[in-house]
């Protein structure tokens, strides 16, 4: 479903990724592992559309979304959730404004089915529904982010290091149930971190960034 | 300890009394002459100020908006420099900015003669109805709402719109569900301030004979002299204000709008066709409100400088800058005083915060309003001492430049304490704890530690008072002693008698002793 090949982006005069290949079914969770600096997240934000490139392709559903660097397709018209780091979680909305905030052409009926069967999917009681994100502990922020990113159906979900603000004894635990999430809903996912543990606990496939390339995949599951 | 708590609620009293006293008028009310206000004048001006608040509100507010967003959010040529160049209408006063365009569009003026001469146009007179005065206002006081709104739109981070992006909302619902709720309290704020300046404003409505809430409060004083109804009518005014304020707090309910993060790139990267049309619209906006009425200015000066120019203008000079230095030492330094002892203990009272914004009324009270409050004052005073020890202390006489400078405290303080608090905020309690571990001594810990960290707020905050009192018109008109005219009252004064071009000289010298401030402020900004 997913097909990068020979990405390369550069920072000014850094390069931060060259020729950059990485293809993946549907349903499968990769992991991408890597420092702070050596490019993992730019990766997620090239196929998000968020970033575009010197060179190389993005394909997506057989579609070339990036070619020869250039972004052909808009991140809001992707089909792609993301959860970043920080969650950006709209901080004026409740937990469900959040939520339905990807599928408001929806009829309100649909919406309100879907927000219920997430906050079950992410086990989080119906109450908060009506909760601020700064009203939540980091584990329930996290949980909205990925219920949000999943409310419009998305074929492929980014997951930009949304563990790292966790402490340890709440990100393993949930780290599983993510992983539990996203195969019952049948999403492809790619994990960006920097935390080998939370790589072999989430994916099927594990690739170490260094330098801008990926030498070699390592096959879990 | 408590000795600095006594220093700090008398500070904030005196410095919140002008504002008190204005709504003390109502217990002394005088029916009659307010019954003949509300009878003749009152119900025209009252729809007129409505109108004209409405307009500016709107006008400044998606001008003010709108330039704030694109340069936050947007990436195009020369984005850093119209970043600058939106702020500077702020160094022309709105008096100087409505003569400018009523001597180029009225019916006398080059243009009309010219339409006139090549085309059927006949003339209007710019003066009669509310768009003229709305378009002036809004090209001046834009700034305020800008200035703001950046600020609410800087905060926010960048992940908000691209998270947005991702969920697949396009650019438009993305800056109407996200990025401008989350900077509405800035812009409310920026547009109250807006609104606050409008309100007060005295030189451009009467240029224009437009007759506002203003000119209620100077028939009042002028005309019949009586303090206490235009205490009452300024008093309307600035429950206004609070109403205005508290509606927006209210509306926020439990939502949070700040965050501790800062826009640290731009989302949309302008080219082509969208990256020249906003290049064309901020040309446009920084032309119609500062270039245009620049080049009329230096045009009119360099006419009439060998008319007008005369050895007085040395002294006029001197005054408003004297003025403006004097009032923002004493402006920061009551801001330091304050600040220091709210900040002595690690965590700072609720009371503390409580008491700083009652002393920051003033700035919600405009500078008529100011003047009219304290001269109440003096009039209580005066009397009570002639009632009770039988003799006259003339103040009103004799009080003169410390009654003037009383007024810009009070009015600027919260100018003072905005930058000033901001610094003091910067010094995290560890900083100050790691220097008593490492050795240091109180001396050492103010010289090493606090004072290069204040030193920047500090200076901001003097060189902003500095250019808002010698722009100030109103509460200097009012309480300026004899001999203490500035370049504002000379602006004013030719202005007022038609004599546009003459006005340019001293407007010239106002305009570049203020640009020269602004610069220095924005230097130290962006040292810091």
């Amino acid at each position: 479903m997913l097909a990068v090949k020979d990405l390369s982006i550069s920072l000014g005069e850094r390069p931060i990724l060259e020729n950059f290949v990485m293809d993946m079914p549907q349903g499968e969770i990769v992991a991408i592992l890597g420092q702070s600096g050596s490019g993992k997240t730019t990766v997620l934000r090239a196929i998000a559309g968020l970033q575009c490139a010197q060179s190389g392709e993005v394909h997506l559903n057989q579609a070339c979304v990036l070619c020869e660097g250039r972004c052909l397709v808009p991140p809001q018209k992707r089909g792609i959730g993301m959860v970043f780091q920080d969650y950006a979680l709209f901080p004026h909305m409740t937990v469900q404004q959040n939520i339905t905030f990807g599928i408001a052409d929806w009829s309100k009926k649909d919406q309100q089915n879907r927000l219920n069967e997430l906050l079950d999917l992410v086990r989080l009681p119906q109450e908060m529904a009506k909760r601020y994100p700064h009203e939540l502990s980091g584990g329930q922020q996290q949980r909205v982010a990925l219920a949000r990113a999943l409310a419009p159906r998305p074929g492929l979900i980014l997951l930009d290091e949304p563990f790292s603000s966790l402490d340890s004894s709440t990100r393993y635990p949930l780290v599983l149930e993510m992983k539990s999430v996203l195969k019952s809903e049948g999403v492809s996912a790619i994990l960006v971190t920097h935390d080998p543990k939370e790589a072999e606990l989430m994916a099927d496939r594990i690739g170490l960034l260094e330098a801008g390339v990926i030498e070699n995949w390592q096959q879990l599951h | 300890m408590f000795k600095g708590r006594l220093v700090f609620i008398f500070l904030t009293f005196l410095l919140a009394a002008p504002v008190v006293v204005v709504a003390f008028a109502w217990l002394n009310p005088q029916w009659e002459l307010f019954a003949h206000f509300a009878d003749t004048l009152l119900p025209d001006m009252l729809m007129n100020t409505l109108i004209l608040l409405l307009g500016v509100a709107l006008g400044a507010g998606l001008l003010g908006t709108g330039l704030a967003w694109l340069v936050t959010m947007c990436e195009f040529p020369g984005r850093r420099a119209f970043e600058i160049l939106f702020f500077l209408p702020f160094v022309l006063p709105a008096y100087v900015v409505a003569f400018v365009y009523l001597g180029l569009l009225d019916f006398a003026g080059p243009v009309q003669g010219f339409l006139r001469s090549v085309t059927p146009f006949q003339g209007v007179d710019i003066r009669s109805g509310h768009a003229a005065v709305i378009t002036v206002f809004t090209l001046v006081f834009y700034p305020y709402v800008y200035m703001l709104a950046k600020i609410g739109f800087q905060a926010q981070r960048h992940t908000y719109v691209e998270a947005s992006q991702m969920l697949g909302a396009s650019h438009w619902r993305t800056f109407r569900t996200v990025s401008l709720p989350l900077a509405r309290p800035s812009i409310v704020a920026g547009i109250t301030l807006a609104l606050m300046e409008t309100i007060s404003d005295f030189g451009v409505v009467s240029m224009f004979n437009y007759d506002t809430f203003t000119t209620v409060i100077y028939s009042a004083w002028e005309d019949y002299r009586s303090i206490e109804v235009a205490a009452q009518v300024a008093s309307l005014l600035v429950l206004f204000s609070f109403i205005l304020i508290a509606v927006e707090r209210y509306s926020r309910g439990r939502a949070k709008f700040y965050t501790d993060q800062c826009m640290i790139s731009r989302p949309f990267q302008l080219q082509g066709r969208r990256a020249f049309l906003a290049v064309v619209a901020s040309l446009l906006v920084v032309g119609l409100s500062f270039i245009a009425p620049l080049l009329q200015l230096l045009v009119w000066g360099w006419q009439t400088f060998t008319v007008e120019w005369q050895d007085q203008y040395w002294s006029w000079m001197f005054n408003t800058l004297a003025l403006g230095v004097m009032a923002a030492l004493m402006s920061v330094s009551v801001a330091l005083m304050l600040l220091s002892i709210k900040y002595r203990s690690r965590k700072p009272s609720k009371s503390a915060n409580l008491l700083l914004s009652f002393a920051s009324m003033g700035y919600a009270l405009p500078g008529s309003v100011m003047a009219i409050g304290l001269l109440f004052v003096l009039f209580i005073v005066e009397t009570w001492v002639k009632q009770w020890f039988g003799f006259e202390l003339l103040l009103l006489v004799s009080g003169g430049l410390g009654i003037l400078l009383y007024a810009y405290l009070s009015r600027f303080i919260a100018v003072a304490i905005g930058p000033v608090e901001g610094a003091f905020e910067s010094i995290h309690p560890s900083y100050v704890e790691a220097a008593q571990t490492l050795g240091a001594n109180r001396f050492k810990i103010f010289r090493r530690v606090y004072l290069p960290l204040v030193l920047p707020g500090v200076a901001v905050a003097f060189l902003l008072v500095a250019v808002d009192v010698m722009k100030e018109l109103p509460a200097t008109y009012l309480l300026r002693p004899y001999g203490w005219d500035t370049l504002a009252i000379q602006v004013y004064e030719l202005a007022a008698e038609g004599l546009y071009e003459r006005a340019a000289l001293p407007s010239l010298l106002l305009i570049g002793m203020s640009l020269l401030i602004l610069l220095v402020v924005k230097r130290i900004e962006l040292k810091s």
